[in-house]
């Protein structure tokens, strides 16, 4: 059970991220969300900061806010994610250092400034966003697959860093859900991608929010390090 | 109480955060010469990085400077400032002189 707990959700303005509000919030959790934008609609349990995750001042900053007002962070789930399909050749230098800042530093800001806070404790649950696109070696998703891989990386090493701090550090690895990231994709590419899972359908928030829940529960403490594909990739 | 004073006061409260998870006989001295690394450190690497973020934390709410200790120019120094409580509340009093003063 997480009621109660702290928890801190990246990229809250919209889809999967605002979801995720809403879940966690109606379980009794004390949910903290940054995105840059205002959060849309109202939300008990909610405290909305509007950052850049790859802005370290800035997210150094809502960090001591936490510490001040709820003095701990019990958990961590850095869903904030941009992502751009083109073809290497045609993509402008300015996009990939978009994607990596916001997928990989923004995750690895947020990871290194919750793990200070959770180690005072001895506790801390961290569950990055992964994506189908590193296994599939999908075409057209180069950068962003690579920031991907890249949070994997850091996942599995933060894993055995924090792991005495009594941290676990977990991904999820989630197939096309149909909300805003993906919305400038064509309809055929992703079928073609969808072909190629076990389970042949779009995931739903729903398959994303299993993983995370088990993921931050209290009693999966021995389980670290590790990357869930969902859809049989 | 100058800086300097207002830094080993910060040292020693975040020593006595570590010391409350230590057993008795590894309890951190407060005293200038307490040796934190080197060839018989008193703390183990959890420990120390413990340590290092509660004094950061310590000096922010003290000065409200956001310091970052194990910074590259520490790493890098012929002598480590993390040898003794000494060298790190010197160490730390540069850094906030700089920081204070451009």
């Amino acid at each position: 059970m997480v009621e109660n707990k702290v928890v801190l959700v990246s990229g809250t303005s919209k889809g999967i991220g605002h979801a995720l509000v809403e879940h966690y919030a109606g379980q009794g959790c004390q949910v903290i969300g940054c995105s840059r934008s205002p959060f849309q609609g109202e939300s008990q349990n909610y405290r909305h900061y509007c950052l850049d995750v790859a802005d370290e001042s800035a997210v150094k900053d809502m960090f001591v806010q936490i510490r001040k007002n709820e003095r701990r962070l019990d958990v961590l789930i850095n869903n904030a994610g941009i992502a751009s399909m083109n073809h290497s050749l045609l993509t402008p230098i300015t996009t990939v250092k978009k994607i990596i800042e916001t997928n990989f530093i923004g995750t690895f800001l947020l990871c290194r400034e919750a793990a200070r806070l959770m180690q005072s404790h001895r506790y801390g649950r961290i569950a990055n966003f992964a994506t189908v696109a590193v296994p599939l070696k999908l075409e057209g998703e180069a950068v962003y697959a690579a920031s991907k891989a890249a949070v994997i990386c850091l996942t599995q090493i933060l894993a055995r860093e924090f792991a005495e701090f009594g941290i676990t550090v977990n991904a999820v690895g989630p197939t096309p859900i149909k909300t805003d990231l993906i919305r400038g994709v064509a309809p055929e590419k992703l079928d073609v991608l969808i072909s190629r899972q076990a389970i042949k359908r779009y995931g739903e928030i729903r398959d994303v929010i299993r993983v995370l829940d088990f993921f931050i529960d209290p009693a999966s403490d021995f389980v670290t390090g590790q990357v869930i594909f969902l859809g049989g990739v | 109480m100058n800086s300097s004073e207002n830094v080993l006061t910060a040292i020693y409260r975040a020593v006595d955060c570590i010391n409350a998870e230590l057993p008795p006989d590894r309890q951190l001295r407060k005293t200038p010469d307490t040796r934190l690394v080197g060839p018989q450190p008193v703390l183990d690497s959890l420990h120390l990085v413990s340590l290092l973020i509660m004094i950061e934390r310590e000096l922010e709410d003290t000065f409200g400077l956001a310091l970052t200790l194990a910074n590259e120019r520490a790493l890098s120094m012929h002598e480590s400032p993390f040898r003794t409580i000494e060298s790190l509340a010197n160490y730390i009093d540069i850094l906030i002189n700089e920081a204070q003063n451009g």
